[in-house]
């Protein structure tokens, strides 16, 4: 088992302080690579990605649109595949992984990990002591060069 | 632990003067700012020593929904 930790966000809403589980992984596609913060969510079933996102790592999208159900709207989405990578100080997790990328009526700006990344892992979620933890199993974990 | 610098910089800091923004953070700085991320990404690949700069997006102060 391989352990990925991270902590929750404190970030400040009208209500007061929200812990938000955001964490860091490297997104990879065509020669480009860049480290970004991405949230968890348990409750969607696949990767999102902005459109303009898929448009910097020149994504090829798919020609047929899907219908997808946001938080109180219906939005069309293409998909797409990107790799997307964790690391700690010993191993690296890398997996090629499905995203869908709005096409109509989504204006969602974060990249939201679910269930298509999450599976991967036995994932932790310590609100209390605000730490999050991702354990892959061995053999989905490469080892540092 | 220095793969995660910019990441543990990222969870203490309040980033509240750039809400509505992409950001990039190297180290312990905001080096680059922007309205989206492929402004932002397109700007930190012009900087080579930035390039394992962290981005994100700065959310405004309102409760989410997903």
């Amino acid at each position: 088992m391989t352990d990925y930790k991270f902590k929750f966000k404190r970030e400040w809403i009208d209500l007061g302080w929200a812990l938000r589980p955001k964490i860091k992984v490297t997104l990879s596609a065509n020669g480009k690579s860049k480290q970004i913060i991405a949230i968890i969510d348990t409750g969607s079933d696949l990767v999102y990605i902005p459109k303009d996102m898929a448009d910097y790592f020149g994504l090829s999208l798919s020609k047929n649109e899907l219908t997808g159900q946001g938080a109180e709207t219906e939005f069309s989405y293409r998909t797409s595949q990107i790799r997307v990578s964790l690391e700690n100080p010993h191993k690296i997790f890398r997996k090629l992984v499905e995203v869908m990328v709005p096409a109509k009526g989504a204006d969602h700006k974060d990249v939201i990990l679910g269930t298509g990344f999450l599976e991967n892992f036995i994932v932790t979620l310590d609100y209390k002591n605000e730490k999050i933890n991702l354990r892959a199993h061995q053999s989905t974990s490469e080892k540092k060069q | 632990m220095q793969i995660m610098a910019e990441y543990d910089y990222f969870t203490k800091t309040n980033f509240s003067e750039y809400k509505g923004k992409w950001i990039a953070l190297f180290k312990d700085k905001v080096v680059v700012s922007g309205d989206s991320f492929k402004e932002v990404a397109e700007l930190v690949d012009k900087h080579r020593e930035f390039s394992k700069a962290l981005i994100t997006r700065i959310p405004e102060e309102m409760a989410q929904l997903l």
